[in-house]
């Protein structure tokens, strides 16, 4: 047997790990909620598929269509990693526009130069459109949870999202 | 008649659709004799069971089995096979519906969505191309050869929460088959179609709606060794009206064709009688 001394370095080094890894699992940056408008779903069959395609994602809880206002209604679990762009693209493959969304986010607000962004687990990057912070007295690395509308993508890497209600998440 | 490869070759084919694991889908399925745009979602997979009367001189009926399948959100596949009840040596010369191929042939079909316009909540205006390749199953149709079939037809319209209109036209080539050739088809469709507000609802639990239906052909001359077979052609108008429900996963349709013109058939010396009016019954299925 060798002495324990000899596995230090191995033991400090996998608990430097684990240490790093704790806040990880902490940050519980996703979509919470989502209601997407979607153009040209006609038929009940239609709804039928679209909302069977979305329940099948990772994370989410409920998802109702209205047909009538031609909406999808999701509701997300605290633990995934179902991006929009993800969403959106189930519509489009469903053979649907998605259009404007009012979305409820949780994830790291970032200030890049004048933009200021949040981050989240997926590769979505959303921009905050003519965001106040001081309006919020809130600072760039804060962990929010945000209700904004998007606009309908147009080609571009990120989401414009206009605030609605920010709300930070209370330092522990 | 299918030698024993082709029975193997049409056999794995529908196994392979028979077992393919279900995934999301959606339909949308409209008339039951017009062309219509398919609005099926990537990856789906529906069925359709399909029964189909008509009748000049004597009835025939038959049964079809069609398969679809949606490998991309614009291109959706079918396969369709034929199950004759009641057949007839004297039978219209139609695809019967016009999704679907003619009484006695087998069909693999491709629809390619080429044009989509989502225009707003419920609203669409799209157009879709159609083809297909057709092996029959019978020897002779009104005493000429059957031969391998060719179709290509192109449809557009417009679907709304309330209107339906389609519009579109086809033709189906037959190929020579030991010196006899079955007369071409032509054909033009016209639909209109309507949801009743009461299914214009939320999240409706049986989705409804009526179409008025125009089918118009242009049936050519048969021909045997190059000669054209005289007043084998006809051409002719029906309109009819069909009924669509749809309830979760389940659609059904039931449809009936009255001939208003046809230009033979009365005509002293024409080798065609008059039609009688023609009957669907379409049972769908989604595979969710």
């Amino acid at each position: 047997m060798k002495p324990i001394k000899q596995h230090y370095p191995f033991l400090l080094s996998a608990l430097a790990i684990l240490l790093m890894l704790i806040p990880l699992g902490n940050v519980k940056a996703q979509i919470l909620e989502l209601d997407q408008k979607i153009f040209g779903m006609d038929c009940a069959p239609c709804a039928k598929g679209v909302e069977v395609r979305m329940k099948k994602m990772d994370g989410v809880t409920d998802a109702e269509i209205d047909l009538k206002k031609g909406e999808a209604r999701l509701i997300f679990d605290d633990a995934h990693h179902t991006s929009l762009k993800q969403i959106q693209r189930s519509i489009i493959d469903g053979g649907f526009s998605p259009k404007d969304a009012q979305i409820k986010v949780r994830g790291m607000l970032e200030k890049e130069q004048d933009d200021w962004h949040l981050i989240t687990d997926t590769d979505d990057i959303f921009l905050l459109k003519e965001f106040d912070a001081e309006q919020y007295e809130i600072e760039t690395g804060r962990e929010v949870t945000i209700e904004a509308l998007i606009a309908e993508r147009d080609n571009q890497d990120f989401w414009n999202l206009t605030v609605d209600q920010l709300k930070a998440t209370e330092k522990s | 008649m299918i030698n024993t490869r082709q029975k193997i070759l049409l056999l794995t084919i529908a196994v392979v659709f028979n077992y393919s694991p279900p995934v999301a889908a959606q339909g949308g399925h409209g008339p039951a004799f017009g062309l219509a745009t398919p609005t099926g979602g990537k990856g789906g997979i529906s069925y359709n069971l399909t029964f189909m009367s008509l009748r000049q001189d004597e009835p025939t009926a038959m049964l079809r089995h069609t398969w679809n399948y949606s490998p991309a959100q614009k291109l959706q596949l079918n396969f369709s096979t034929p199950t004759p009840i009641q057949n007839a040596t004297k039978r219209p010369r139609t695809r019967g519906g016009s999704l679907m191929p003619g009484f006695g042939d087998i069909e693999l079909s491709a629809f390619y969505r080429f044009h989509q316009n989502n225009l707003g909540v419920g609203n669409r205006f799209e157009s879709t191309l159609i083809t297909g390749v057709s092996y029959p199953v019978d020897e002779k149709r009104g005493g000429i050869n059957s031969g391998s079939g060719f179709h290509l037809a192109a449809v557009t319209g417009y679907a709304s929460r309330s209107w339906y209109f389609w519009g579109g036209g086809g033709w189906q080539y037959y190929a020579e088959k030991s010196g006899e050739q079955l007369g071409e088809v032509i054909y033009a469709t016209g639909v209109i179609g309507l949801r009743p507000r009461y299914f214009r609802e939320k999240n409706p639990h049986h989705d409804w709606r009526i179409f008025l239906e125009s089918v118009s052909e242009w049936t050519g001359n048969d021909r045997i060794g190059e000669v054209d077979v005289a007043n084998s052609n006809k051409q002719k108008v029906l309109i009819g009206p069909s009924l669509l429900g749809l309830y979760g996963a389940w659609g059904v349709s039931i449809g009936m064709l009255f001939p208003v013109y046809e230009s033979a058939g009365t005509v002293p010396g024409s080798l065609i009688s008059s039609e009688s009016p023609r009957a669907m019954i379409n049972l769908s299925y989604w595979f969710f």
